[in-house]
């Protein structure tokens, strides 16, 4: 993944981000919608890297020169995003790219760092509605 | 030159290091009087290590940031008076000679990061499952 801050495709760390981002909103929801359950709590957290490095996989093994299949889609809309004027002018710059990613990892920290401190004086009861 | 991300990356390991560190000597150092000071500040301190983590990565990014600011140039930040910030120097002129382990450290960069933000989760759930079993011991 190598910055490139006036390109007109997407580099392998604007596909991350932009898995990044959908990950992140899905686990937001699963959060609120499931705040009895701890495993939803303790684990959903992981889902914006798990879809962050689906989205950017095609990247690994594809030539900047190559035609994009159509069954790349499956990659969180690969071939869409790729040459995409809009979405290469936000997450084509790696500098916000990081921007976007730390901002919304640092979210994590702090919900964990919370649920630390609530667990260590409440416990956790399962099935009823905790933090 | 290896990207931004290699020296934040190299100063959020040091980082790391050190907040494993403490982590580690923690009842040795319980009653040294500034944990102590820290501790009535803040009893859960041991948990913001990720700001340690990401202060030290800064410490990295200080050459480059100087220079993108415009306050130092290229050729001041490449002086070797700036190995002081993890090697910064050293391994901005690796590029003029070795290409391949530029590209090889900027990878080393990603997977030193991206190890140190799952483990840093992984560090809360373990101490989240502790503080759940110890409360349901107690009860």
């Amino acid at each position: 993944m190598t910055p490139n801050e006036s390109s007109s495709i997407l580099v392998g760390s604007g596909h991350f981000a932009i898995g990044f981002v959908l990950g992140f909103m899905i686990m937001f929801v699963l959060i609120k919608a499931r705040s009895e359950n701890i495993k939803i709590q303790l684990y959903s957290p992981f889902l914006p890297i798990i879809f962050g490095l689906w989205a950017a996989l095609p990247y690994f093994w594809l030539d900047s020169a190559q035609q994009l299949s159509a069954w790349l889609n499956l990659f969180i809309l690969y071939p869409v995003f790729h040459h995409n004027e809009m979405v290469v002018a936000i997450f084509g710059k790696l500098n916000l790219v990081a921007l976007i990613c730390g901002v919304l990892y640092s979210y994590i920290i702090i919900r964990y760092i919370r649920l630390v401190k609530y667990c260590r004086t409440y416990g956790w009861k399962e099935g009823v509605e905790n933090a | 030159m290896p990207n931004k991300h290699f020296y934040f990356s190299i100063g959020a390991l040091s980082g790391t290091l050190i907040s494993y560190y403490i982590t580690k000597s923690i009842k040795a150092i319980k009653n040294n009087s500034l944990v102590k000071n820290l501790s009535k500040l803040e009893p859960d301190w041991e948990l913001y290590f990720p700001v340690v983590i990401f202060v030290t990565g800064l410490w990295g990014l200080i050459p480059d940031i100087l220079h993108a600011l415009r306050l130092l140039p290229k050729e001041v930040t490449r002086s070797e008076i700036f190995n002081i910030f993890f090697m910064h120097s050293y391994f901005e002129h690796v590029e003029d000679k070795y290409p391949a382990i530029d590209r090889l450290l900027n990878w080393t960069g990603e997977i030193i990061l991206f190890s140190i933000a799952i483990g840093c989760m992984c560090y809360y759930i373990r101490l989240i499952n502790n503080a759940i079993n110890s409360r349901n011991i107690s009860e």
